[in-house]
């Protein structure tokens, strides 16, 4: 059936551009243009309520319903994916910025100098 | 008179301890290495208990992380600090519990400067009896197996604690998995280096105390998910 294979490519062309790590710029206008067709199919199918069953029927699904359902399972697993990308990124700068916080607080030549300094 | 010999100090090697909310045994533990081990860095990440100022007392340096980021996290700062502001030729990990035997510390040491090796990695499977039990064996002798599918090294126990690195090899490691996945890590990087390096028989001593603080046999399916998947 069409939609197999639709949906299988779906999920292979969204993980891979998911998960390859592009430019902050790029990734931020890709998921806007797919946002925008988001918005343009929804308002399409609100209108025209007939064409999800006649897009289905064309790919072998039984309502359109169903077809928006699977479309909904694949959009919600690629916002998973992305969100887990972007809080690891995080962490790594959190963990990053602790770091440099500990290293120049702790720095043996400054407190040497305190302690210099004290003595006199 | 007793006939054992103190060995002496080694000056050219830095301990790296990570520690979090040990203040019932960090004093004790810092003050017994430091015979042996006068350079002691210790990694306080964000303890609550006051272990970073105790064992700065008994005579480690502390670094004070801000934030409470995990012991990879730990290790890597030891790291950065001891290269950035010694000339410390190896570096051992060695853990805050009192777990780790100072004589295995620096039996590894020595090894490392007799063969000339880039690396020493503790075990407890190699030789005698263990105190791991068979269960915790089974899984982290799995784990080592797989390990060596990915990284190469045919090792007995990947997740030991007790490790020397050679100053260059030390540079080649960047641990970025903060939490227990830096375990794994720290091997495949180390693999990469190329550099000679061996497995030393080591005894953990599992107290009461570090037992009930220990990684529990249920992380044992974290350990095996994070060798496959990792």
């Amino acid at each position: 059936m069409l939609i197999k294979i639709l949906l299988l490519v779906a999920v292979l062309v969204l993980a891979v551009i998911l998960v390859r790590s592009t430019s902050a710029a790029k990734n931020v206008a890709l998921r806007r243009l797919l946002l925008l067709v988001f918005v343009i199919l929804a308002v399409v199918t609100i209108l025209f309520p007939q064409i999800t069953t006649k897009v289905a029927q064309f790919v072998g699904v039984g309502r359109g319903t169903d077809l928006l359902l699977y479309l909904l399972i694949i959009a919600f697993l690629s916002y998973a994916v992305v969100s887990f990308r972007k809080m690891t990124m995080m962490e790594n700068r959190i963990t990053d910025l602790s770091r440099i916080i500990a290293l120049t607080t702790s720095d043996p030549r400054q407190r040497a100098k305190e302690i210099e300094n004290t003595d006199d | 008179m007793d006939g054992t010999q103190r060995p002496a100090p080694r000056r050219d090697t830095w301990l790296v301890v990570p520690l979090y909310n040990e203040a019932t045994v960090i004093a004790d533990v810092i003050t017994a290495t430091r015979d042996v081990f006068p350079n002691i860095v210790c990694v306080d990440d964000g303890s609550s208990d006051g272990s970073g100022e105790l064992a700065a007392a008994a005579g480690a340096h502390v670094v004070t992380h801000p934030l409470n980021l995990g012991q990879g996290a730990s290790l890597q700062t030891g790291f950065s600090w001891v290269l950035a502001y010694t000339d410390a030729r190896y570096l051992v990990t060695f853990d805050a519990d009192g777990q780790h035997r100072t004589s295995d510390a620096l039996a590894m040491v020595e090894r490392a400067e007799r063969e000339n090796l880039g690396f020493v990695l503790g075990s407890r499977f190699l030789e005698g009896d263990h105190q791991a039990g068979w269960l915790k064996h089974l899984i982290l002798a799995t784990a080592a197996r797989i390990g060596r599918l990915k990284h190469g090294l045919n090792l007995t126990d990947s997740h030991n604690g007790l490790r020397v690195l050679r100053r260059d090899a030390a540079e080649q490691v960047n641990l970025t998995q903060n939490r227990m996945a830096h375990a794994g890590q720290i091997i495949n990087q180390l693999a990469a280096t190329k550099l000679p390096w061996a497995e030393h028989p080591v005894t953990i001593d599992y107290t009461d105390y570090s037992r009930s603080k220990g990684q529990s046999l249920l992380n044992g399916v974290n350990i095996l998910t994070e060798q496959i998947f990792g």
